[in-house]
């Protein structure tokens, strides 16, 4: 395939961002990062063009994934939430 | 070689409540993946690994065949709804399958894609019961020595194979020799290659390596893609056809049986393909229906044709089960999920060796019983479904990407808690990304992680009884001999091949 520079540096924003995700969320938590980790990069990095899809996406998937980890006793990191989870 | 205490240990095993639910939500989680275009069955596995650990082992191979056979199958609902293969495996079925789908036929085409998927795979997984164990007997002969140069072989057919230059999948089993090296020596116990890290000493773990080398560059590929034709072309988005559930209709059973020679076709070329090592679900497609297009020029296969969907939906599915075949026997995997599956089967501390149905034949015969039931529960899911998954199909990709990445991030994590993990991923993910820009398979770097270990446990233990005799170690046996010509004669005729091809 061939790249651009312009997706060159798009790919490693997205590295980064995933690097930055996994730093932010050891600190304050997974439930409260998560959110705004899917729509920041959706809108402004790939150009998403409807809200209320992202949205709506993103709170049903956190949730969906928080439970699944959970359930299965794989901690997520709770951060400034520890206490007030059920999990 | 039947142990049928290990079979009644194996119904114990598979007849729970767990082993059903996730069996269906692997399928369920499989057909959608297969369906969204980009997203393969290789990237599903991968990303579940991490939940299949915290799993029993049959619960956890459920997950993860169900899955696997689901995407296999899915990815043909995006090729005759849109014309967009979801997966490689069903690039084929788009010849016919899309036709069919512009006359009006819609429906008709993805009923028969369902049948053949499953008729094709479970003849295929009847096949794989009763070879692997035969397979088996004859890996039981071998030697240390032997082994060796059996996973050499391996190694070496993998890396050639595995894409469109022999230097470059070879480079990449290289890659994964070295970062199978890392860690402490099995023997001495010294420490390699850690670069002074003390994090290396336990070696890289398996499950960041899988989800950095198999999920995340495909979603870093999509990214670059998804930027660079931004504002040069707007994509055209993909509709389903208003003909494919409106006037379509079903299929009829004379219908289904007068593909039954495609269906045999696609069966017995998949199972064959699936066998090999190196090749898979795309190649089976593509063959069976060139074969079913040469056999019959009659039917007019390629212009629309029922028979045609079959050939490549037989010859996809067909190479689930045998594509196992190398790895119980030998304890080599021989494509990516089969990689994949071993390693989700050495997390649950049964590592797939030559004595594989000697020391865990409970969980193999489990693993068969989930092969067979899985198909019924494509079947079930599938035919329910197929419009359902249609329309999941079309998410967003700026949407998909980010939900992907998040979820290799904490799969990486969560698995052991280790923050070193996710440097793994990032490293592994940019390396991964890097191999397909400059189109280096990334198949030959894990199965030759998968396979180090014990390639070089075999040839410490060959040196150990020849008393540190090199010589003696290597071609003291004459199978081992064989096997060292095998290599030479299947390089070259590899390089004569991929020669001609380019010219």
């Amino acid at each position: 395939m061939t790249l651009t520079i312009k997706s060159f540096l798009g790919v490693l924003l997205m590295v980064g961002g995933c690097w930055f995700y996994f730093m932010v969320m050891s600190k304050i938590g997974f439930l409260i990062i998560t959110p705004i980790f899917l729509i920041l990069l959706p809108i402004y990095a790939l150009g998403l063009k409807s809200w209320w899809k992202c949205i709506m996406g993103v709170v049903v998937m956190t949730a969906i994934v928080y439970a699944i980890f959970s359930l299965l006793g794989l901690k997520l990191p709770p951060g400034i939430l520890s206490g007030i989870l059920p999990f | 070689m039947f142990q049928p205490d290990a079979l009644i240990e194996a119904f114990y095993l598979f007849f729970t409540p767990e082993v059903f639910y996730w069996l269906a939500i692997g399928v369920a989680l499989g057909v959608g993946i297969g369906a969204i275009p980009g997203l393969t069955a290789t990237t599903g596995v991968a990303l579940m690994l991490p939940i299949s650990f915290a799993l029993p082992v049959a619960p956890a191979l459920g997950l993860l065949i169900g899955l696997y056979k689901g995407a296999i199958y899915g990815g043909s609902i995006s090729a005759i709804s849109f014309g967009v293969p979801g997966t490689p495996g069903a690039a084929a079925t788009v010849y016919d399958g899309y036709k069919l789908t512009q006359k009006g036929q819609g429906r008709k085409a993805l009923e028969m894609a369902l049948y053949a998927s499953v008729t094709g795979d479970t003849l295929s997984d009847i096949f794989t019961i009763f070879v692997a164990p035969a397979v088996a007997i004859v890996a039981l002969a071998f030697g240390p020595s032997e082994r060796f140069w059996l996973m050499a072989l391996a190694i070496i057919l993998i890396g050639a194979l595995g894409g469109k230059h022999l230097a470059k999948g070879l480079i990449s089993a290289a890659i994964g020799i070295f970062v199978a090296t890392i860690g402490s020596d099995p023997i001495g116990g010294v420490s390699r290659m850690t670069f002074g890290q003390w994090w290396l000493m336990d070696g890289i773990d398996v499950i960041p390596l899988m989800i950095g080398i198999f999920a995340m560059p495909v979603m870093l590929v999509e990214a670059a893609k998804l930027l660079g034709e931004r504002g040069i072309a707007k994509r055209a988005r993909e509709s389903i056809s208003e003909t494919l559930w409106k006037t379509g209709q079903g299929l009829t059973f004379r219908e289904y049986r007068r593909a039954w020679k495609e269906m045999a076709i696609g069966t017995s070329v998949g199972t064959f393909v699936g066998m090999l090592p190196g090749l898979g679900a795309t190649v089976g497609a593509f063959l069976s229906y060139g074969v079913a297009k040469q056999v019959s020029p009659k039917k007019g296969i390629g212009t629309g044709k029922l028979e045609g969907v079959a050939a490549c939906e037989s010859g996809n599915n067909a190479t689930c089960g045998p594509t196992l075949i190398p790895l119980l026997a030998f304890g080599i995997p021989g494509s990516p999920v089969a990689a994949l599956i071993g390693a989700a089967l050495m997390l649950q501390g049964a590592t797939p060796s030559p004595r594989m149905f000697a020391l865990y034949p409970h969980i193999v015969y489990a693993l068969f019983m989930i092969m067979l039931v899985a198909n019924v529960f494509n079947l079930g899911i599938g035919r329910v479904f197929a419009r359902l998954y249609a329309m999941v199909a079309q998410i967003p990709k700026p949407l998909l990407i980010p939900l992907i990445l998040m979820i290799a991030v904490i799969g990486a994590y969560a698995s052991r808690g280790n923050p070193y993990d996710v440097i793994v991923l990032v490293v592994f993910g940019l390396l991964g990304f890097g191999m397909t820009v400059i189109e280096m398979p990334t198949a030959p770097l894990i199965i030759a992680f998968l396979v180090t270990p014990m390639m070089e446990a075999n040839l410490r233990r060959a040196l150990l009884i020849a008393g540190g005799g090199w010589g003696q170690t290597l071609f003291g046996s004459p199978l081992a001999v064989g096997l060292i010509f095998a290599v030479i004669i299947l390089v070259f005729f590899t390089v004569q091949y991929l020669k001609r091809v380019e010219q």
